[in-house]
């Protein structure tokens, strides 16, 4: 009898769960939901501000691009206002616009060539003053396209029959 | 006295025991995860202020300024196929209104009209604010051409014109962004 009593207060004296530990257990789950958040918001926010700096730069890039398209069609050879072996800054003889965008639409391997310098673009020539007309010179649209690029800048239209300068403009828009 | 009563009067006569290392490493963790969450906002405050680089716009506006009006001087006015440099020349050794007429109008109203068509054709339909002025004589000082308030940030361009030896004037263009 003595000694099941003795067995019986054995037991009782040792629970079956510590409470401190469990309390123990808690803290360092609650540190560790903690810490797991902050790293997942923190890394939510970074990731965030990569993929939006990377567009920022994406943009910046094609807008570089588009403006240098259109540096590059405001001095083409093919199309500037000679005389004696001088180019006129900022001009197009109208005669030779006529007559390359003719040649870009009908002939395959020109369109070959000038996408090989503009890749894919659309050129438009505005004339402004005095009159009122607008001339393709070269258009390459994408079945798809996620954004559009439009880039203008005024230029200069010589007429050599009239021997006349007219006031218009040059329009790219770069698909990208 | 019991044995036990002894021993608890012992112990409260006993110092306080020091503190506990771990509330201080407790403390000492909460610091460091304040100051991380300090430095993460700053961070985050610095990236997201910080304001988007506007270099390309800036040289476009630039290039587009200077090309207009080296554009715009060389184009043929229907005053007897004179450009409007000439028509400026002109206008600018005159008084307002009172230079050679041609058309039914003098040279500074032709050339203000022909500048204006120009300016709203291209920069105002481009949804751009613009200011056009001209300084050295008070007839081509008259002409000025502005659209939206342009008291910000601008880009453009000034460049001189000879009238005739030892008389010039400055041309100026700017692109406003407010």
């Amino acid at each position: 009898m003595r000694l099941r009593k003795s067995y019986q207060r054995g037991l009782n004296a040792r629970p079956l769960m510590n409470p401190r530990g469990q309390v123990k257990m808690f803290e360092t789950i609650a540190v560790l939901i903690v810490f797991f958040f902050l790293l997942f918001t923190g890394s939510i926010f970074y990731f965030g501000a990569q993929k939006s700096s990377l567009q920022k730069e994406k943009t910046a890039a094609s807008e570089k691009y588009a403006f240098q398209i259109v540096q590059k069609s405001l001095y083409m050879p093919e199309l500037d206002c000679s005389f004696l072996v001088t180019q006129k800054d900022n001009c197009i003889d109208k005669i030779k616009l006529t007559k390359l965008g003719q040649l870009i639409t009908t002939n395959e391997k020109a369109q070959e060539d000038y996408y090989n310098e503009f890749g894919y673009a659309t050129i438009t020539v505005n004339e402004i003053y005095p009159g009122q007309t607008t001339q393709t010179i070269y258009n390459n649209t994408p079945t798809e396209y996620s954004g559009k690029l439009a880039s203008q800048n005024p230029i200069l239209l010589y007429d050599a029959l009239q021997n006349e300068y007219a006031f218009g403009t040059i329009e790219v828009n770069v698909y990208v | 006295m019991s044995k036990l009563g002894f021993a608890s009067i012992y112990e409260g006569l006993q110092p306080p025991a020091p503190r506990a290392p771990r509330g201080q490493m407790e403390i000492f963790g909460l610091v460091i995860i304040v100051i991380l969450l300090a430095i993460g906002l700053l961070f985050a405050i610095v990236v997201l202020s910080k304001p988007p680089s506007q270099e390309t716009q800036r040289v476009k506006e630039s290039v587009q300024a200077a090309n207009f009006l080296n554009t715009m001087f060389s184009t043929t006015s229907a005053c007897d196929q004179r450009t409007v440099r000439e028509l400026i020349q002109d206008c600018a050794v005159s008084n307002y209104g009172e230079a050679t007429r041609c058309n039914g109008e003098d040279t500074c109203k032709t050339a203000e009209k022909m500048i204006t068509t120009m300016l709203t054709q291209t920069l105002g339909k481009w949804g751009k604010q613009y200011k056009f002025y001209m300084n050295g004589t008070p007839s081509v000082e008259q002409m000025e051409i502005q659209k939206g308030q342009c008291k910000g940030e601008r880009e453009g361009t000034t460049r001189p014109e000879k009238i005739r030896p030892g008389m010039d004037i400055s041309v100026t263009l700017q692109i406003c962004r407010d």
